[in-house]
């Protein structure tokens, strides 16, 4: 097979000199050598600068420079290197940044093994002024709704060209979020989208630039919001992209169509417990709170209670839920995942909200912004961030690596960003609890539901496991939020065998595909 | 129930069940949610299988590659340099008194 060539992108705007040819430099070290550089000088003040550009492609043939008569934006010198591009990929490297000596070679050998792959992207690092590399950034693999949240793929991004100018190339408008809203696009129609999971780029940090801080291109975010925006309009994603908690974070409100029927399944044997000083029975301060919470008319609330739950909650809950209300009593020895299968054969809903009985619900619309991203096709499963009573965080989604099986970001501060941001925005994950999940009704069916011979821990595991082998997706929504007063209604002790009859079934995990980042602290 | 046994004559068994079993067709329900529960576990054991045998199979590949190349190495080849590091070690020490 013929490697195939590759050309690098590069608009120029009077960039520091010894960067400009630092950057130059790093291209010329390539290992793979099958590449032209395409300079694009966008019409820099700085004669030292051109003259940089000339001393560049006079040294090697496959470097080519184009100069624009007057200054376009970054947006239109892109586009001018686009239009220029002779190669089969387009590699996208700014004028101060630096690749690593198997950065194409490394890219090439992915689309080697892969060859139907339109997009490709690396892990990062930054590098600062005395030439330290710090801050890398190892990545999710492809994660689209975290693309929603944030541009994670940035560098190295090499996409294939015929794909890059049939989306139109770069955006007009779009400066500063020029590459987020291209890789959106790009991704919309891909066939094939790569992770290389090694630092192939290192993104220069200096004062002005946006590896130097999130903020220091404010212009950027919105562009960034625009992007994601008309990308669910692209998608036909029913939802308003919105400005994130921080600087460079976004936002998904999705709307759920009134038409779709919801069924709380909440397992319960009628607990009471004290929560912030003040005395509680769990189940029915549960309801009141997902009830209160919500808008949604169609909804259903089934609650499944063990015999010995008192009469008096039964009829508390009668009266918060009314109507709306299934009791079914369970009669068989503790078993959460029986209690959520009976729960779920009683339902009606098209989506199943899976609940602990120990929950309070923080977010308004808690119900359909939960649910709501089940109507993409490809997503299996939503989950929301959790929070233990004292506002650490309890569930960031789960992390399953090294052979452990953890919650992310466990026992962190409530409002901690998490690794590059993980904790702010929406994002795939490898499993999400049991004690919150919103899963349609088909998929239930489709993987069995819950196992049964796994009847305390590990059950959300195993069905998150099933989700992910069926090629779904499980998503974590950073701004759907509930109180979680874990294990004050059971003893949370794994035993060995549930351990064993996870791992015999799935593996034990080595890398954490969604948070390679996070390492396991806690087995949960 | 697990659904460890043939499938056609446990549906049999499990609609004669129904004629007398009050809550009969919510065990079925049940009963078949956990069928299809049993076969994607055991696909998925299927399939992790496979994985390790794969794995495995690499690693072997890897270790006869290694043995091939240490067979070609002259016999007492650790001996050589061990004596090769001692007789260096010894300059170093006359060269730096």
């Amino acid at each position: 097979m013929k490697a195939p060539l590759v050309s690098i992108l590069t608009p120029v705007y009077d960039p520091p000199v010894s960067a400009l040819q630092a950057a130059i430099a790093s291209v010329r070290s390539q290992t793979f050598t099958e590449w032209e550089l395409v300079l694009v000088d966008d019409a820099s003040r700085s004669p030292d600068v051109r003259a940089a550009l000339a001393r560049a492609t006079a040294s090697d043939p496959r470097i080519r420079s184009i100069t624009r008569a007057t200054n376009g934006g970054i947006v239109a010198a892109s586009n001018d290197a686009l239009a220029a591009a002779r190669g089969e990929f387009v590699a996208l490297l700014d004028h101060d940044d630096l690749l690593t000596r198997d950065a194409l070679a490394s890219v090439v050998a992915a689309v080697r093994r892969e060859p139907d792959t339109d997009y490709l992207y690396s892990d990062e690092d930054k590098v600062d002024a005395q030439g330290h590399f710090y801050d890398a950034f190892h990545k999710p693999d492809w994660s689209p709704e975290r693309l929603r949240g944030q541009m994670y793929t940035a560098h190295l991004s090499v996409l294939r060209t015929g794909l890059v100018r049939e989306v139109g190339g770069f955006a007009a408008g779009s400066d500063g979020s020029q590459d987020h809203d291209l890789v959106l696009r790009v991704t919309e129609r891909a066939r094939h989208i790569v992770h290389v999971p090694k630092v192939l780029y290192h993104w220069r940090s200096v004062a002005g630039s946006t590896a130097g801080g999130i903020d220091a291109k404010p212009y950027a975010w919105e562009a960034g919001r625009a992007a994601v925006q008309r990308h669910l309009d692209r998608c036909a994603i029913a939802g308003e992209a919105l400005l994130g908690p921080v600087p460079g974070t976004y936002r998904v409100r999705r709307s759920l169509s009134p038409e779709t029927s919801v069924s709380v399944v909440v397992p319960t044997r009628g607990g009471r417990g004290r929560v912030w000083g003040e005395a509680r029975c769990f189940v029915v301060e549960m309801v009141r709170s997902v009830l209160s919470h919500t808008e949604h008319e169609n909804l259903e609330i089934v609650v499944v209670y063990d015999e010995d739950t008192p009469a008096s909650v039964l009829g508390s809950l009668r009266t918060v839920a009314g109507s709306r209300l299934t009791l079914v009593p369970f009669r068989e020895p503790f078993n959460f995942s029986a209690k959520c299968n009976v729960g779920f054969l009683a339902s009606q809903g098209d989506v199943v909200v899976f609940m602990n009985d120990d929950m309070q619900v923080v977010t308004d619309r808690f119900i359909e912004e939960l649910v709501a991203p089940l109507a993409e096709p490809g997503v299996g499963a939503a989950g929301a961030r959790l929070l233990f009573a004292d506002g650490s965080l309890q569930h960031g989604g789960h992390v399953y690596a090294e052979g452990d099986l953890t919650h992310a970001g466990f026992r962190a501060a409530g409002d901690s960003y998490g690794p590059f941001s993980a904790f702010l925005v929406n994002r795939e994950c490898s499993g999400l609890t049991a004690a919150c999940l919103a899963v349609s009704r088909s998929v239930v069916d489709d993987v069995g539901g819950f196992c049964e011979d796994l009847p305390g821990n590990f059950n959300d595991v195993d069905l998150s496991n099933k989700i992910r082998f069926r090629g779904l997706r499980l998503v974590w929504l950073a701004d759907v939020t509930a109180y979680h007063f874990e294990s004050q209604t059971r003893d949370p002790q794994v035993e060995p065998w549930e351990y064993d009859f996870i791992m015999r079934r799935w593996a034990s995990p080595r890398r954490d595909p969604y948070l390679p980042d996070e390492i396991p602290s806690r087995r949960r | 129930m697990s659904g460890e046994t043939g499938g056609a004559d446990d549906l049999v068994e499990a609609f004669r069940g129904l004629e007398t079993s009050p809550g009969g067709v919510d065990d079925l329900r049940r009963t078949v949610l956990n069928q299809r529960e049993y076969i994607l576990g055991v696909e998925a054991e299927l399939a992790t299988a496979r994985r390790e045998r794969a794995r495995l199979e690499q690693e072997n590949a890897r270790l006869r590659r290694a043995l091939h190349r240490a067979k070609r190495l002259p016999f007492g080849w650790i001996d050589s340099v061990r004596r090769l590091m001692t007789g260096l070690r010894r300059r170093i020490a006359i060269i730096a008194s």
